[in-house]
């Protein structure tokens, strides 16, 4: 039941996010135009499939979850639903997948500033930790030779220079 | 003759024999990992691949493809963890056989099934590609389109279970390569006034973020499970060694299913998984013993191995000729081709005829060494089981954000890259298909010129993609995939529903 109201809920955000698209793209175009010169013309087209689909994928989760709950009227105890609900997502996983998207942003923010080298550097001590590395030697290696030897590779036989840092330029 | 060997000279020289084996190690080494796949090797390998010979950076690439393929057979055999979904097959025997003591049987028999699956596939696109390419000559704009649109609903109803998610996926992957400048008039649309968005979304954002930050984010929410290696295994010993009995009873088996992952490799949309499955299917129905498979039966292993690697090569054959990739990884290579001048499709047999044979023999060189490579350090490859996922996703991670830095040279896409994790991990939580996002994504431009060329031919009367048989016929094809598809899940749901209910 809970999955199938999940399902509902996808396409219900994903055609919101097709007819955003479609209003914004009729609101854009030059009618007037030849469908084969306009340029919103073949984007229109495809996001005017993507909400017919969407609205077909909504209806049939919305059935789907239908079916499941007159099922689970009938078949399963009250019990059943209610203990499926009090299992809910996995705190702690998701804090670590909030975690890692916090810690690339902050990356991605320094990265200009600082240079590569020092940023990645922490990055991947992060990283590490991040992903279950609890050996402070293994993580200080990692911290050592991953960017090391990518700015190596990439700065003496490659030619390509990553970014210094705004700070030490 | 002489053009034979200039090819010969091309696919042999150092750089790219070099490339081919580094590809080929890398492929073994993460097709071996369990959590880590074959297109998220090839995805952060392509950034480096731009700064080298077309020839020497698709050998790499090639190499990473092959090489995965077969490593992925590694784990699923020693510790039943299959590296790549198509080894899931190979595992169903394969390590039964390691619990029987006989690990060595069931690699080496998955290696020379390989070999023969991936040499058989080298052969069929070396002999069936030109005249492939010569028949998609004489097609034009409106067959263009319709060929594109019937490849991606193809792809899309066939790639996962929901019909409608993957036709989703195909349009979402469309729409968002209409971003930026129009191909024909150069009009700027759907910036939303960000500059950097003139140029569209960057390829190798989407395909590192949407393959291994995605992975990422999935691997750092599951409980850590610590190293998932194995304890060493030896491989010496009678009970590891390939006998005349157990090549009599696999030879059979490879030489069916070796021609089936041929033939499912050159549709598109089908894929290594399929053509495993299929083929381990046929080889169980027509055994003299099926009472063994899944019990230990080397020729399981041997079916399986065979028909996954034999989709390797095959695969190109609609990516070269008509410019249509069969899955992910040719997609990916569909990239790497335009990035460097070569545009898939049947022109490329007659602009850059040299580079093509070039390919084709270096096709078969990379199986060669596959089986040489696989062969040699099998006992050292193993070992890559071994390696904690701690130390791995953290490498990865690094080398997407590099990896996209160095192709684009620019931030923005640094931002865009993990914009596409987010958007990769979400399409996985909900069962979104991957593969139709990305072909569509691939495909968009290609089908879009060919719509527009086609309504500037008939003053914008859609009479030309009917009036046209081919143009006619593929578009009915794609009608009749949809309907067909769509007819099969009604009627799955009405049987569930009809047994929910009794």
């Amino acid at each position: 039941m809970l999955r199938a109201a999940r399902e509902v809920w996808v396409a219900a955000v994903v055609l919101a996010v097709s007819l955003f698209f479609l209003i914004y793209l009729v609101l854009a175009t030059d009618w007037s135009m030849a469908v084969a010169l306009s340029p919103t013309s073949m984007p229109l087209f495809v996001i005017s499939l993507a909400v017919l689909f969407s609205l077909g994928q909504l209806i049939a989760s919305v059935v789907q979850a239908r079916n499941s709950g007159a099922s689970n009227q009938t078949d399963t105890p009250a019990g059943d639903d209610a203990s499926a609900g009090r299992a809910g997502p996995d705190r702690p996983a998701a804090s670590r997948g909030i975690a890692l998207l916090a810690l690339t942003i902050l990356y991605l923010i320094a990265l200009p500033w600082a240079g590569y080298l020092m940023t990645t550097t922490l990055y991947t001590g992060g990283l590490a930790g991040l992903f279950g590395n609890r050996r402070p030697l293994s993580i200080i290696l990692m911290m050592i030779l991953v960017p090391a030897s990518l700015l190596v590779f990439f700065e003496r036989y490659l030619r390509i220079w990553l970014p210094a840092g705004r700070l030490f330029q | 003759m002489s053009e034979v060997l200039d090819a010969i000279f091309l696919a042999l020289q150092f750089q790219t024999v070099i490339l081919m084996v580094v590809g080929l190690v890398i492929g073994i080494v993460i097709g071996g990992i369990p959590g880590l796949n074959v297109p998220l090797a090839v995805a952060i390998a392509l950034p480096i691949t731009f700064y080298l010979e077309p020839l020497s950076g698709i050998a790499m690439l090639v190499g990473i493809y092959k090489g995965g393929t077969y490593g992925g057979s590694l784990s699923a055999v020693l510790i039943n963890v299959p590296g790549t979904p198509a080894a899931a097959a190979t595992g169903i025997d394969g390590h039964q056989l390691t619990r029987q003591g006989k690990a060595g049987k069931a690699l080496k028999m998955s290696l020379y099934a390989s070999g023969v699956g991936a040499l058989l596939s080298d052969l069929a696109l070396i002999f069936f590609a030109v005249p492939v390419a010569v028949l998609a000559l004489r097609i034009g704009p409106a067959e263009n389109f319709a060929l594109g649109v019937f490849a991606l609903t193809l792809i899309a109803v066939l790639s996962q279970g929901n019909m409608f998610k993957g036709l989703i996926a195909g349009t979402m992957g469309i729409f968002l390569a209409t971003f930026g400048l129009d191909p024909l008039t150069g009009a700027s649309r759907l910036t939303f006034g960000v500059s950097q968005l003139t140029a569209g979304w960057s390829f190798i954002s989407l395909i590192l973020g949407i393959f291994a930050i995605a992975e990422a984010l999935e691997f750092v929410q599951k409980r850590f499970l610590g190293p998932s290696g194995s304890k060493g295994v030896k491989l010496g010993g009678e009970n590891h060694r390939l006998t005349r009995e157990d090549w009599r009873g696999s030879w059979r088996a490879i030489a069916r299913s070796a021609p089936i992952g041929v033939l499912i490799g050159a549709v598109p949309g089908l894929g290594s998984a399929i053509a495993a499955f299929f083929s381990y299917g046929v080889a169980r129905t027509m055994s003299k013993e099926p009472e063994k498979f899944g019990k230990g039966a080397l020729e399981g292993v041997a079916a399986a191995e065979s028909a996954n690697n034999g989709v390797t090569s095959s695969t190109f054959i609609p990516l070269l000729t008509l410019g249509i990739p069969g899955d992910v990884i040719t997609a990916i290579m569909l990239g790497a081709f335009m990035v460097h001048g070569l545009v898939p499709g049947p022109s490329l047999f007659t602009e850059h005829r040299g580079f093509i044979m070039a390919f084709f023999v270096m096709m078969l060189v990379t199986t060669i060494l596959l089986v040489v490579i696989a062969r040699l350090g099998m006992r050292l490859f193993l070992q890559t089981t071994r390696i904690p996922d701690s130390i791995l996703f953290p490498v990865v991670v690094v080398l997407c954000f590099t990896g996209t830095y160095v192709a684009t040279n620019n931030f923005f896409d640094l931002y865009a890259t993990l914009g596409f994790g987010v958007l990769g991990f979400a399409m996985k939580k909900f069962n979104f298909p991957i593969a139709p996002l990305l072909i569509g994504f691939i495909l968009g431009p290609l089908v879009e010129i060919a719509l527009r060329q086609s309504l500037l031919l008939s003053r914008g009367s859609l009479d030309i993609f009917v009036t046209h048989p081919i143009s006619l016929l593929f578009l009915l094809l794609a009608l009749g995939t949809i309907a067909w598809v769509g007819w099969g899940e009604y009627r799955s749901g009405v049987a569930r529903r009809s047994k929910v209910g009794a």
